[in-house]
C-alpha cells in the first residue's frame, strides 16, 4: 500500500496538522542550535534539559483554559444549531474529564453531601398515590466501613391532586421524615473502592455489565445509569472519569437533550436514554457540567400520563442533585 | 573516532534530522512536551551514536516514540490528542464544500483509533514513510508492519465515513 495510489492516506496526509518544515520557523531553528551546543559541548543529563516546572504549570494552565474554551464552545454549538450527537458530547466530556484534576484523595472517609427528591408509591393496586420526599443527605464512609450518615427528609410533595386526595382518604399516613443522625461502627456502611475500577473501555463495560447484572432495567438503563453515579463519585481518577464518558457515548439510545437547568438551577448539558418501567415510558437524564466535566444531577422524567401517579408528561418524577465530594479525615466537618 | 570527528558526524545528523523529528514529536504531544522529547531523543542519540544507522530517522523516531510512552500514561496523551482534533472540529464553520472540515474530520477519525493504528498511520502519511523504515520505528518486521497499516487504514476508513455521515445528518435535519 502507498501513499501515492491510497486517496485515503493521501487524504490523511492532507490533514497533517504540521504540514511542511518552513511552520517550524526561525524560533524552532534557534532552539536547535542552542540544543545541538548544550549536547556537545557539556555531559549533561537528560533531566538539564527540561525547562522549570514554572514553564509547565504555565503550561497546564493553557491547557486548562483551552479545554474550558472547548467546554464552551461545544455548549455554544449546541444551544445555536443542536449540531452535536450524544455520542459526540460524551467523547469530548471525556476529553475533558481526562485533563481535569481529580479530588483530593488524602483522607479517611469519603464524603458527599446531596439533595435529591424520592418519588415513593403507595396504596392499594386499584387506587395507588405517588408523592416526592425531599432529601438532604450527607455521608462519610471509611474504608472499613464506618463513618456518619446525617439525612433530613422534608415535607411530601404531591404532583398532583389526586394522589393527595388518595392519602387523605387512607388516613394521611406519615412518611417517616425528619432529621437524623448516626454514627456507624466498622462493616456497616456499604464502601466503593472505584480507584480499582479499569480503565481499558472493554474491560470497564465488562466490569459494569457485571455489576448492572440481575436489574430490572434493559441493560443499557443500567449502564448509563451505573456511569453516571460512578462520575459522580469523588474518588473516580480522571482516566477512569474519561473512560466512563467514552462508555456512555457508545451506549445505544442516548440521546442529546441539549442545555437545560437541572433540578436546584444549575445550567448544564443534559443526556438521556428512554425506557419503560411498570408499563411507563419514562427518560433516565444525566445533566453535567461539560466545562469541567462535573455530574451535576441525575433525574427520571415521566414520558405519558400513568395510572400510578397524578402526573403529566413531562414531569421529573425524582432527581438527585450531587453538590459536593472529596475526603476528610474529619467526621465532623464536611470537605 | 576522534571526538571531533564524533562531533563532526553528530551535527550533520542532527541538522538532516533535527526538523523532522520536531514535527514527529510535534504531531503527538504539545510544543512544550515535544521540545522535551526532541531533547531526551538527540541526548540519547549522542550518547549512543555508534548504535545510530547510517539513516538515523526512523531510529530517532523509535527513540523519541519510546521517550514519548514513557513521559506520560498513554491515556492521557491520547485524551490531549483528541483534545486538541475535537478542538479544531468543533471551531470549524460548518461548511460542507470546506476543504478544512474535511481535514478536521479526518484528525478526528484518527484520534479515534488505538495507539497502534495512529501511529502506523501517521508513519506512513505525516512523517512519509515507506514500510520498511516505519517497521524500523516501531520494531516490527516490515510485513508485519504491512499487516498493522491494512487494518488501520480500513479502521479510519470506518471512522471517518461514520463522521462524515454524521455531519451531513446533522446538516440535513438543520440547514
Amino acid at each position: 500500500m502507498t501513499m501515492d495510489k491510497d486517496p485515503l492516506l493521501r487524504r490523511l496526509r492532507d490533514a497533517d496538522p504540521v504540514p511542511s518544515r518552513s511552520t517550524l520557523g526561525t524560533s524552532t531553528s534557534r532552539a536547535a542550535d542552542e540544543l545541538l551546543r548544550q549536547i556537545t559541548t557539556s555531559d549533561l543529563e537528560a533531566s538539564d534539559l527540561s525547562r522549570a516546572p514554572s514553564r509547565r504549570r504555565f503550561v497546564a494552565a493553557v491547557t486548562a483554559a483551552l479545554l474550558a474554551l472547548l467546554g464552551l464552545t461545544l455548549i455554544v454549538r449546541i444551544a445555536a444549531d443542536d449540531s452535536a450527537t450524544a455520542a459526540e458530547l460524551l467523547h469530548d466530556a471525556s476529553v475533558i474529564a481526562a485533563n481535569t484534576p481529580g479530588a483530593a484523595s488524602q483522607g479517611k472517609y469519603l464524603y458527599a453531601k446531596t439533595v435529591s427528591e424520592q418519588l415513593t408509591t403507595s396504596g392499594t393496586q386499584q387506587e395507588p398515590w405517588s408523592a416526592v420526599l425531599p432529601v438532604t443527605l450527607e455521608t462519610w464512609v471509611a474504608g472499613d466501613g464506618s463513618g456518619r450518615h446525617r439525612s433530613e427528609i422534608g415535607d411530601p410533595v404531591f404532583l398532583g391532586p389526586r394522589d393527595r386526595s388518595r392519602w387523605e382518604q387512607v388516613g394521611s399516613p406519615p412518611f417517616g421524615g425528619g432529621f437524623t443522625d448516626t454514627v456507624f461502627p466498622a462493616g456497616s456502611l456499604p464502601y466503593e473502592d472505584v480507584r480499582t475500577l479499569p480503565v481499558g473501555l472493554l474491560e470497564l463495560r465488562a466490569e459494569l455489565l457485571d455489576q448492572v447484572e440481575g436489574e430490572e432495567l434493559p441493560t443499557e438503563v443500567g449502564l448509563f445509569l451505573r456511569v453516571g453515579e460512578l462520575l459522580a463519585h469523588a474518588d473516580a481518577p480522571p482516566e477512569l472519569r474519561s473512560a466512563l464518558f467514552e462508555v456512555a457515548s457508545q451506549l445505544h439510545g442516548v440521546e442529546l437533550l441539549g442545555e437545560v437547568t437541572d433540578p436546584i438551577g444549575r445550567t448544564g448539558v443534559a443526556v438521556g436514554i428512554t425506557y419503560t418501567e411498570v408499563g411507563t415510558r419514562l427518560r433516565a437524564v444525566t445533566i453535567f457540567d461539560l466545562r469541567t466535566s462535573a455530574i451535576l444531577a441525575q433525574e427520571r422524567i415521566l414520558l405519558e400520563r400513568a395510572s400510578w401517579i397524578d402526573a403529566d408528561p413531562g414531569t421529573r418524577l425524582s432527581f438527585t442533585a450531587y453538590l459536593k465530594s472529596g475526603r476528610t479525615d474529619s467526621l465532623t466537618r464536611p470537605v | 573516532m576522534r571526538e571531533s570527528d564524533r562531533r563532526l558526524e553528530f551535527e550533520a545528523m542532527f541538522r538532516g534530522t533535527y526538523e523532522h523529528v520536531f514535527a514527529y514529536a510535534l504531531r503527538r504531544a504539545d510544543a512544550a512536551e515535544a521540545e522535551d522529547v526532541v531533547a531526551e531523543t538527540y541526548l540519547t542519540a549522542w550518547r549512543r551514536f555508534d548504535a545510530v544507522p547510517a539513516d538515523a530517522l526512523p531510529w530517532l523516531y523509535g527513540v523519541a516514540r519510546r521517550v514519548l510512552a514513557n513521559t506520560r500514561r498513554s491515556t492521557r496523551r491520547r485524551a490531549q490528542l483528541r483534545a486538541r482534533l475535537a478542538g479544531e472540529y468543533s471551531a470549524v464553520v460548518p461548511d460542507p464544500g470546506n476543504q478544512l472540515i474535511e481535514s478536521a474530520l479526518m484528525r478526528l477519525a484518527l484520534a479515534r483509533l488505538s495507539n497502534k493504528d495512529r501511529e502506523a498511520l501517521m508513519l506512513v502519511a505525516w512523517e512519509g514513510l515507506d514500510n520498511e523504515r516505519a517497521s524500523i520505528v516501531l520494531g516490527v518486521s516490515t510485513a508485519a508492519f504491512a499487516v498493522r497499516l491494512h487494518r488501520a487504514r480500513r479502521r479510519l476508513d470506518a471512522e471517518f465515513d461514520k463522521l462524515t455521515r454524521s455531519q451531513s445528518t446533522d446538516e440535513d435535519v438543520h440547514p
